[in-house]
């Protein structure tokens, strides 16, 4: 479903230009949900905005089912980016709009009937349960509805591929949980393919088929979750599967560590 | 008091109209004008949409120069532009070229920094929505800094009624002329006080006005 192609980012800087993403390849089959893990600034959300052009790669392609995203200008990458839904860590709605305008904005700007758009938004507050607010504005909902309100407006433009930028890093963990069950109802039910980047091992394990290790602009390690468990040799593997006592994540060193990223 | 003041209401009326004339032109040139610049200069600075480091020096330049002269002074060395565009050099038609002047680079900063609150990741979503820049302009700046791009009006407003008090020096009349010339030349304090109550009256209800409306406008 997405290619990357040796893409690569680098940023100026003082102390001379730093590789944000090293020329990486990677595959994301149709279907599935990708997690890419890794500390903060280790690239992650570079290499999610690089799929819909957000951040320019200097060098290396791009394929979004077999359309190379690399090569298009103006409207026709707009026209590409209305096939991807993204959601981010903050929500990024428009407050000035109400919970209903913000899920018809994306086929607003597609052109879309204010008639056709209005009832489309309908539907999709209906399917993230939050129809009954959709006269409210975003300052009234809580986070995790924020965020709920977010998938809606993503989805509204019946996108292939849901690109989510740490979605769950803002909320505490119940309604993490429960936007991640979100998640695998779009993947599942409307057969929308999922990237998702999280520092979490517990999002990972929840929801992944697949997951990218990155460090320091560089995937180090891609591997199916099924393969994982047939043998958990990696040292993914034994954080992934070790027993709960050995979690790593789940001391509370680390959950102070993983307080302080979000 | 009362019976000087009595005497002057015509003149008094006549100035009111020549206020909301000259402060009507400023500021409609301020919006047309100054509201694409203060837009412009924000989406061609640094780490913008469209940032264009040279067109955002000219402009930002530009708009510093503009702001750097006294009023006063920009009222005489316009006179020039002002017989051209206005085809006299007096009367308030001639003073409000130098105000839409002076208003046209004061808007736009105020502007660029009303636009400036709306969160980058709420720009980024849109653009990742696959929105055109003038979609960008229209439905998510210009909406989502609605309330305080009316501030920033009401701001220009009060400062270009004060400024328009020194239309005199051309004729241009205004409540604010009045004042000046019956108040303070002609030693009539009873008209010194009763224009500046006026002014007072019109200041208060501006920015009333605006707080109302902006705080109509914000739902964040």
């Amino acid at each position: 479903m997405i290619t990357l192609d040796q893409v690569h980012k680098t940023y100026p800087s003082d102390t001379g230009a730093i590789a944000a993403v090293a020329p990486t390849s990677l595959q994301v089959e149709r279907g599935e949900i990708f997690g890419i893990i890794g500390r903060s600034g280790a690239g992650k959300s570079t290499l999610l905005r690089l799929i819909n052009r957000l951040e320019q790669p200097d060098g290396g392609r791009v394929y979004v089912d077999r359309q190379e995203i690399t090569s298009l200008e103006g409207s026709q990458l707009r026209a590409a980016r209305r096939s991807m839904g993204m959601i981010f860590q903050h929500f990024n709605l428009l407050h000035n709009r109400s919970v209903l305008s913000n899920v018809a904005f994306p086929l607003e700007i597609a052109g879309v009937s204010t008639l056709e758009a209005r009832k489309r938004a309908e539907e999709c507050l209906e399917w993230v349960g939050l129809a009954d607010k959709a006269g409210a504005y975003p300052a009234q909902l809580s986070g995790g509805q924020k965020q709920r309100l977010a998938i809606a407006r993503a989805l509204a433009p019946s996108p292939k591929v849901l690109l989510c930028d740490e979605p769950t890093s803002a909320l505490d963990p119940h309604t993490a949980d429960s936007i991640l069950t979100t998640l695998q109802d779009v993947n599942r039910n409307l057969g929308v393919t999922v990237v998702i980047v999280t520092h979490s091992l517990d999002v990972v394990r929840r929801i992944c088929n697949s997951v990218a290790i990155m460090e320091q602009g560089r995937v180090v390690e891609h591997i199916r979750l099924a393969d994982l468990m047939a043998s958990p040799r990696s040292e993914l593997g034994r954080l992934l599967f070790a027993r709960p006592s050995a979690q790593p994540e789940r001391t509370p060193t680390s959950a102070l560590a993983r307080l302080a990223y979000a | 008091m009362l019976e000087g003041t009595i005497a002057l209401l015509p003149e008094i009326a006549v100035a009111l109209g020549e206020t909301f004339l000259m402060l009507g032109i400023a500021l409609t040139a301020a919006l047309i004008l100054g509201g694409p610049l203060g837009v412009l200069l924000f989406l061609t600075g640094p780490g913008q949409l469209l940032q264009r480091p040279k067109l955002f020096a000219v402009l930002n330049g530009f708009v510093n120069l503009v702001r750097s002269f006294p009023f006063v002074i920009l009222l005489v060395a316009l006179v020039p532009l002002t017989r051209v565009v206005a085809g006299t050099t007096i009367g308030p038609l001639a003073a409000s070229v130098p105000l839409s002047f002076a208003a046209i680079p004061y808007f736009a900063r105020l502007v660029e920094q009303a636009v400036r609150e709306v969160p980058s990741g709420v720009i980024e979503a849109a653009k990742a929505m696959g929105a055109s820049p003038l979609q960008l302009i229209w439905k998510v700046l210009v909406v989502e800094a609605r309330s305080g791009l009316v501030l920033a009006l009401t701001v220009l407003a009060v400062s270009f009624l004060s400024y328009s008090a020194m239309a005199g020096i051309v004729g241009g009349g205004g409540i604010g002329d009045l004042a000046i010339r019956f108040g303070y030349y002609r030693f009539q304090t009873d008209i010194m006080v009763v224009t500046v109550v006026i002014l007072v009256v019109i200041v208060q209800s501006i920015q009333a006005l605006g707080n109302t409306v902006a705080r109509r406008l914000d739902k964040r």
